[in-house]
């Protein structure tokens, strides 16, 4: 009897427990902050976290989202408040392949966002684009400077050693992702030189020449620190990904000040800025949080 | 060797965000298999007393068993989409949930099916009410066996909660997602290493816990 | 107490039809008596007793236990009626074995001191000590001792009937002769209503007051043991109780029983030879049983040494070799007998008085008289 009765104890406590810290982790917080699952974003949370909570706010990050599921979670209000990039908004939400400028861009994505019940804040000048790139050496040695080098040098040796690019599985999959970019360029790929992996994976690959080229951030720190070559978008074919900070109307109509607030963050970065903090975290192995509170205590805001 | 160092070094210097993670890893777990054990429990009884049940109800949660841990994580957002809660905690904790159903409901079911028909005669033949029967006898008689369920669904649950991280339900898996994106072997190894840690960890505590329910009578 | 009225129980076979395995069993158990129900497996001897306490469902007919109709009866309380013991014993593994022997009265509500006694009285009725056990758990005992806690666990709660299924079946031969024997002191303290399935005529003719001889679910023959042994009622119920029931019926005869068929005759130390071979001559006896002014016997003296002689029984005393008891049954006696190459031998009473003899003419003169109704 009494080892059923401890026994029932437990399961009352695994229910209590349950009870108690559904609601708590779902409810707490007054704003909730997503962001995505690379590291950029992963530093966009914590500045902006630390940076309101300084400010007053009790804010909780949710982290490493990847991008369909954040857009879905702020449209179901379960998020409050992320940076989105302007490319993607245009190009992945709304389906839209028009080239356009950086402010069309912005425009265009702000006007649609809003009867959504979503506003769009001013757009920073971090432009996190796609790119591909290679090892230094090996472009120079190679000879190759532009995507259109590249296509070239690939059909010269696609018979007899073809290269292998390596790339996430979100690009590979998208509309707007490899398979426009190769009709453009005409880069000779067939399915077996694609190699997909992590975004992040992709820099170690390039590095360790498990790829010849691959698919890499403007504004990853490993770029410069694994001395990889962006190779210049010499067709123009990936949009502007302005990182700007988008909020919930309701939000926003209920905190007025956070406009205020995230735009000064806002206006902080550029692609300058993110590459060196990226790189204090992929290649120093930094903590975000730590890289987070230096760089707003460098602006002071902290 | 110096890998080594520089893990024992990152742990050194983010203990506190490590148990944290830790410790939510554990809360995702502890509520799914808790909440596995509160329906999983009853429902291996429900199918012992209507057999015809059982193969249909096993089969369900052999099924779920069978899709790819990552799959199920992915399906949970749609779902869960529909009420405001596609990422998070309660996703993660439904598709931990329904995996922890199968050997829950087998161990419990396995468990009473297993009591010996002389128990089972003796317990209907002295006249006690099958809710006596159960609480008396066959429950206790089954511990040992529901135990090993909720232990096998724990462990089970430890390793594919570190992929609750990619909806955005944090836990251990946080560490290897970031190890890998980031090129940072240090948090590669300390999330594995911890999983497996909170496994070891997990299935010696619940080992003890088994053994104190057991009844004196039935234990080895 | 217990009347089975035209019970039946159907079940559906696999080729479709259905298979009658108790058919139309009519039983009348008075109260206080055991009756065995006796027969091979598949006869319907297990079936019928659990319909009695509807772990399984007549198909048709009724339970009547003091004359009241069982079947408006909720099943559990129907079965706290009942004392259960099965072959498997089924005690709770997960109990102590006070607590199994006190399961019943618990649920029952009796007091914990009352459910105390209660064990430690039942367990000195089986011989068991009850500081050394009580606090144990079944695994803890012998095969032997768990199948006693099995009986006394159906008594505990004094219900007036007990069902047993070959209650003794898995117990080894040595110990189920003792607890035999332990059941049979019990039932006479205790005189409860008892059925019992087995499938060993020798327990039957041991246990059972009355006996019922199952065939293919229907009741062949239902009458006390010696009555079966001595006239069976078909070639299958022969059979089934063996070649040799004439000498499993001297089981169930005591010597006392054989001694009471006859006068008792007997001469003292001081009676002279020529009376003593008058009355040898007078009932043709070979012998005659000398005894004292108690009745205790002496010795005895011969015909042949008394048609010839002179003098008293004194001086032509022999001596005797072995008595037997009256509840000797004859199977000991005519062992003795042969043991010591013995045509007959004295029965004495408990405190050692003639009452009478026994000798294989006797026994043969016993057994094929009519006793039956004894």
């Amino acid at each position: 009897m009494s080892t059923l009765l401890s026994f029932l104890s437990t399961l009352r406590h695994v229910l209590l427990a349950a009870v108690l810290l559904c609601p708590a982790q779902a409810f707490s917080a007054e704003l909730v902050l997503g962001s995505k699952n690379f590291t950029e974003q992963r530093l966009l949370s914590p500045i902006t976290a630390q940076y309101l909570t300084h400010m007053g706010y009790q804010v909780e990050q949710k982290i490493d989202l990847a991008s369909v599921i954040m857009r879905n979670a702020l449209l179901n209000r379960q998020l409050d408040l992320v940076w989105e990039y302007t490319g993607t908004a245009l190009v992945i939400y709304d389906g839209i392949s028009k080239r356009m400028t950086d402010k069309e861009a912005y425009e265009t994505v702000k006007g649609l966002d809003l009867p959504r019940g979503l506003t769009w804040l001013n757009p920073s000048a971090l432009n996190n684009s796609y790119a591909l790139a290679m090892k230094t050496e090996r472009a120079r040695a190679e000879n190759i400077r532009t995507i259109s080098d590249l296509a070239r040098r690939m059909s010269m040796v696609q018979a007899t050693s073809p290269w292998q690019l390596g790339m996430d599985m979100e690009f590979a999959g998208r509309t707007d992702g490899l398979v426009p970019m190769q009709k453009l360029y005409t880069l000779p790929l067939i399915r077996s030189q694609i190699r997909q992996m992590d975004s992040g994976l992709v820099y170690n690959a390039i590095r360790d020449g498990f790829v010849d080229a691959g698919l890499v951030y403007t504004t990853d720190g490993r770029v410069k620190g694994f001395k990889l070559l962006v190779l210049k978008d010499d067709l123009a074919y990936f949009p502007i990904y302005a990182a700007t900070p988008v909020i919930r109307n309701e939000v926003l109509l209920a905190h007025p000040q956070l406009k205020g607030l995230l735009n000064t963050l806002a206006a902080l970065f550029n692609n300058e800025t993110m590459i060196a903090l990226n790189a204090e975290v992929d290649i120093d192995h930094r903590p975000v949080a730590e890289v987070a509170t230096e760089f707003l205590r460098a602006h002071s805001l902290l | 060797m110096e890998t080594l160092k520089q893990v024992l070094g990152y742990i050194g210097h983010n203990m506190p965000y490590i148990l944290g993670l830790a410790r939510q890893h554990l809360m995702l777990v502890g509520i799914a298999v808790g909440l596995a054990v509160l329906i999983g429990v009853p429902l291996g009884m429900m199918i012992i007393r209507f057999r015809t049940l059982a193969t249909g109800v096993l089969g369900f949660a052999t099924v779920l068993l069978t899709i790819p841990a990552i799959a199920l994580f992915g399906l949970m957002i749609p779902v869960f989409s529909m009420i405001g809660q596609g990422i998070g905690a309660v996703p993660a904790i439904s598709a931990a949930f329904l995996y922890s159903l199968l050997p829950i409901v087998r161990s419990t079911y396995t468990a009473l099916t297993d009591i010996s028909p002389g128990v089972r005669e003796a317990g209907l033949g002295i006249g006690l009410s099958s809710w006596q029967r159960l609480r008396w006898v066959e429950l206790p008689l089954a511990v040992p066996v529901i135990f090993s369920g909720i232990r096998t669904a724990v462990i089970l649950n430890i390793s594919v909660m570190a992929i609750a991280s990619i909806i955005g339900a944090g836990g251990l898996g946080t560490l290897i997602l970031h190890g890998i994106s980031q090129s940072d072997i240090r948090m590669l190894l300390t999330g594995a290493v911890m999983v497996s840690l909170l496994a070891i960890g997990m299935d010696w505590v619940l080992l003890q816990l088994q053994g104190v329910l057991t009844p004196k009578g039935i234990r080895k | 107490m217990i009347e089975l009225q035209n019970l039946c129980k159907q079940f559906p076979q696999k080729d479709g039809k259905m298979f009658n395995a108790v058919d139309q069993v009519n039983l009348h158990v008075p109260k206080g008596k055991t009756c065995v129900l006796l027969g091979p497996s598949g006869c319907g001897k297990t079936t019928t007793l659990k319909m009695i306490n509807r772990l399984i469902e007549p198909s048709s007919g009724k339970v009547f236990i003091n004359g009241m109709d069982s079947s408006g009866v909720d099943r559990v309380t129907l079965r706290r009626q009942f004392g259960y013991v099965i072959q498997q014993v089924g005690l709770f593994p997960n109990m102590t074995i006070e607590e199994n022997i006190t399961i019943v009265p618990r649920m029952l509500g009796w007091d914990k001191k009352k459910c105390r006694e209660r064990a430690r009285s039942l367990m000195a009725m089986v011989a068991l000590d009850a500081d050394r056990f009580l606090k144990r758990y079944p695994h803890e005992m012998s095969g032997g001792q768990q199948q006693r806690i099995g009986v006394i666990r159906a008594l505990a709660a004094d219900a007036p009937v007990l069902l047993m299924d070959e209650p003794f079946g898995a117990v080894d031969p040595i110990n189920r002769e003792q607890i035999q024997d332990e059941f049979l002191l019990m039932q006479q303290q205790l005189g409860k209503t008892v059925l019992l399935v087995s499938h060993d005529i020798d327990e039957a003719i041991k246990l059972g007051d009355m006996v019922a001889v199952f065939r293919q679910g229907r009741i062949v023959q239902c009458a006390s043991a010696d009555e079966i042994l001595a006239r069976p009622a078909d070639e299958f119920v022969a059979s089934f109780v063996g070649q040799d029931r004439s000498l499993k019926r001297l089981l169930l005869v005591q010597a006392g029983q054989v001694a009471a068929m006859q006068k008792t005759q007997t001469a003292t130390l001081s009676s002279t030879v020529a009376v003593a071979f008058a009355e040898m001559d007078d009932s043709e006896l070979l012998h005659l049983t000398v005894v004292d002014a108690n009745g205790l016997p002496l010795g005895f003296i011969k015909r042949r040494d008394a048609k010839s002689g002179k003098g008293t029984c004194k001086d032509y005393l022999q001596a005797i070799a072995v008595t037997s008891l009256e509840g000797d049954n004859l199977r000991v006696v005519l062992s003795r007998l042969y043991e010591h190459n013995l045509t007959w031998m004295p029965v004495v009473d408990g405190d050692g008085r003639y009452c009478g003899e026994v000798s294989q003419e006797y026994i043969t003169g016993y057994l094929n008289a009519d006793h039956s109704a004894s």
